[in-house]
């Protein structure tokens, strides 16, 4: 039998790029890409040549082995070139590998390859699967395009037209589209579509997506059912692990967490998000010292990677300060400050300092460093998450500045006043400070006091009073500036507002910040999604 | 390319030390190691299989090292996703898998070798659905070894047919060859995927085919696999059925 490629002309005109360490798989290889045709190869050793070679000129096909020696392995490869935009949505990018790992089939989609290719690499294998790529690419291009550019609406109607198109690319077309229908802030529509996809027939992907809704939903039991039978019946899909230990956290069941971490990283070991998950857990289990080499894989593997977060750094001071390590605790913050430039990371840096220099009996600079954050917090520019603000409220509480202490804590209750969790663990809090009394009425005038303001606004909303709406809305936004409803509230009357009088660009932007802060607050709100979409229309 | 052991492999010197490494530690690095080497052979050995004249004699003596190559490539595939699932570190992915270029890419692995030996190998789709569900890298070693066994065994010829059966995605391997002895089609399970001295099997092809199989799932049901002898060219038949 042999293999006639329709495509291979189209191989003459492109320009490939063949990263592979070993130098006789790399002769092997070239042979083969110029027996399929190709005729422009560039070959590079490893990640830094790779890189050189893409900056000095974009490259149509890449043909990377992913064990790369000592270096950056070839994910790595394709995450800096990706980040630095040496690859363009049309690139077509094919990891070569002796063997599946784990590390491949996870992750987020977008930093996956467009395919893989399993040693040894046949002729016949190789053009048949290019030729099948470049068919793919042309396809689905648009809807990267529109995905990069974060015009979620434009790319499921997209996946819709491709669905209608080609009925046979559905399972792919449908994991992308129930991705972007939770960017877009719709659970229930991904929800329908994981449902279709499961009546089908039983697929892992679409079951973690399930659970992953009852996350968003707050649903912890839930989705903690769904994914114990899940890790039940695939003891092997790694990416139930990942997420079965974030609801184990957000339940508090942190030694299960650890547990389930802890084999998940033995299985695949190269991920700084679950290095640092697993630093966390192991942290709240008081295992200092598995924390501290978790953490530590953590930051190193943070090191080659373009995307850097926060919570190894913060992680790795609490485990000192509780080693009672003060200055290498204050060295790793102000590496922080270094590595992650930005202000939330600063804010949140500072705050760790406080409870550093407090743990460290360090009264006059705590005190300083905690003045500092606490006007920060207040001022709603720079912002903690709530855990992060009781975090360190409670230190103000153990440092006796009760006074502060209160004020971040009706700050919390202001901003989250519906969530009954949360105001339980506020309450905790003020109990710590021996202010259980106080905190409950604080709490209780806190939330009324916020539903009061929600109540008002939605009332002269409907009656139409739009502008006095949009006043009032404005003054409780500066009370609460991190109240997602609060903060959707406010676009909606701007929205309406432009409705009537036409669009303008500064209430455009008015309106997009508010929406978009409330996604970043709260991922999971359908509201988001509607508004945006309703912007789109008005331009 | 190369999946280096997590450090060279140093001079022990003394029992104590030794006692202490895990063995499987090195057992797996070594296995990398070995499969890194084996598939360059493959590729030199291929190439000079393809520059070969037919009549030259050595060409019987390259192509069965080319088969013993691929042999070892499978087993040390094998071994080390056998040694993953057994320690529930398998990145098992179930994927969309478009049955054409599945069947294009295991036959393009079989297809130097079969050519050297002169044997035909045919393939039937009679695809009522155009992809199915499961594991690709683990189907593909399945299967190409099932191919490579028989494309060995055979006399002349090898089919290779997919088809779908009451919901079931049946592959199926048969050739015109002597047929699987009659032990291996009585024998139950164990004994057959046992290692059996007089015919020099190790039961890992076996061993290994059943337990991917078993590992696909649809709801309740599960993967099988079977072996027969007959069918369209009256030799043996290797029965893969995915749920």
């Amino acid at each position: 039998m042999v293999v006639v490629d329709p495509n291979r002309a189209n191989f003459a005109d492109r320009s490939f790029l063949l990263v592979e360490d070993f130098e006789a798989m790399r002769g092997i290889l070239r042979e083969l890409l110029r027996r399929c045709g190709a005729r422009h190869i560039e070959v590079a050793a490893n990640g830094i040549e790779a890189l050189n070679v893409l900056r000095r000129g974009k490259c149509d096909v890449i043909l990377c082995d992913y064990h790369l020696g000592a270096g950056k392995n070839g994910q790595q490869i394709l995450e800096e070139a990706r980040h630095d935009g040496l690859v363009s949505a049309s690139t077509i990018w094919i990891m070569v590998t002796a063997e599946k790992t784990a590390d491949m089939v996870m992750g987020a989609v977008e930093h996956q390859p467009d395919d893989y290719l399993l040693k040894p690499v046949s002729e016949a294998t190789l053009q048949s699967r290019l030729a099948k790529l470049i068919g793919r690419k042309a396809a689905l291009a648009g809807i990267a395009a529109a995905m990069r550019a974060k015009e979620y609406q434009k790319a499921i109607d997209l996946c819709k037209a491709r669905l209608e198109q080609d009925p046979t690319s559905s399972m792919e077309i449908l994991r992308i589209q129930a991705d972007l229908y939770l960017n877009l802030g719709q659970p229930e529509k991904a929800g329908s579509l994981f449902d279709a996809v499961l009546a089908r027939r039983d697929v892992p992907w679409a079951r973690v997506g399930m659970a992953k809704l009852h996350i968003h939903r707050g649903h912890f039991s839930r989705a903690r059912e769904t994914l114990e039978q899940l890790v039940g019946d695939y003891p092997n899909y790694l990416e139930a692990y990942d997420v079965l230990a974030h609801t184990y956290q957000r339940q508090g069941a942190w030694s299960d967490a650890q547990r389930v971490l802890h084999h998940a990283v033995m299985v695949s070991p190269n991920s700084s998000q679950r290095q640092s998950a697993l630093g966390e857990s192991a942290l709240h289990c008081d295992d200092l010292d598995i924390a501290v080499s978790a953490y530590q894989k953590a930051l190193k593997l943070a090191a080659k990677t373009t995307y850097k977060t926060p919570e190894p750094y913060l992680g790795l001071a609490r485990v000192y300060t509780a080693q009672n390590k003060p200055g290498e605790a204050l060295k790793l913050l102000s590496q922080l400050s270094i590595d992650i430039d930005n202000d939330e990371a600063r804010l949140q840096g500072k705050a760790a300092e406080v409870r550093v220099h407090h743990a460290s009996g360090n009264t006059q600079l705590a005190e300083a460093a905690a003045r500092d954050v606490a006007a920060r917090i207040q001022s709603g520019t720079q912002n903690l998450s709530p855990a992060a603000t009781l975090n360190l409220a409670e230190t103000f509480m153990l440092m006796g500045n009760k006074e502060t202490a209160s004020k971040l804590l009706q700050f919390v209750v202001l901003n989250n006043h519906e969530d009954e969790e949360l105001a339980s663990r506020v309450l905790d809090v003020f109990e710590k400070g021996g202010m259980g009394d106080e905190g409950r009425a604080l709490i209780k005038t806190t939330r009324q006091q916020a539903t009061e303001s929600m109540n008002q606004g939605a009332r002269l909303a409907s009656q139409g009073k739009l502008s006095e709406a949009l006043e009032f809305l404005n003054e409780a936004k500066s009370l609460m500036p991190r109240n997602p409803r609060l903060l959707l509230n406010h676009a909606y009357v701007v929205i309406a507002l432009m409705q009537k009088s036409g669009w303008r660009h500064d209430m455009d932007n008015d309106a997009r910040r508010s929406i978009l802060t409330a996604r970043q607050i709260s991922p999971g709100e359908k509201r988001c999604g509607e508004l945006l979409a309703k912007l789109e229309t008005l331009r | 390319m190369v999946e280096r052991p997590p450090q060279r492999a140093m001079p022990i010197a003394d029992g104590s030390l030794l006692s202490a490494m895990d063995m499987s530690t090195f057992l797996v690095a070594s296995a990398h190691d070995m499969k890194n080497s084996v598939c360059v052979m493959t590729a030199y050995l291929e190439c000079a299989l393809a520059d070969l004249p037919v009549e030259a004699s050595s060409r019987a003596m390259t192509c069965q090292a080319l088969y013993e190559a691929q042999r070892i490539n499978h087993h040390l595939i094998q071994l080390l996703a056998l040694y993953k699932i057994n320690h529930n570190m398998y990145p098992f992915d179930p994927v969309e898998v478009e049955l054409d270029s599945f069947e294009r890419e295991v036959v393009a692995r079989v297809l130097p070798f079969a050519t050297a030996k002169g044997i035909v190998l045919e393939v039937i789709s009679e695809q009522t659905e155009r992809s199915w569900y499961f594991d690709y890298e683990l189907i593909v070693s399945l299967i190409t070894q099932s191919l490579h066994n028989a494309v060995k065994y055979t006399r002349s010829r090898v089919l290779l047919s997919i088809q779908v059966v009451d919901a079931r995605l049946e592959i199926r391997v048969h050739d015109d060859g002597e047929g699987f002895p009659t032990f291996m089609l009585e024998s139950s399970e164990e004994a057959a995927y046992g290692v059996n001295s007089m015919t020099g099997s190790t039961g890992l092809g076996l061993y290994f085919a059943a337990k991917v199989a078993q590992m696909h799932g649809n709801r309740a049901l599960r993967g099988s696999t079977r072996l027969e002898n007959g069918g369209a060219l009256g030799g043996a038949i290797f029965i893969l059925s995915l749920p």
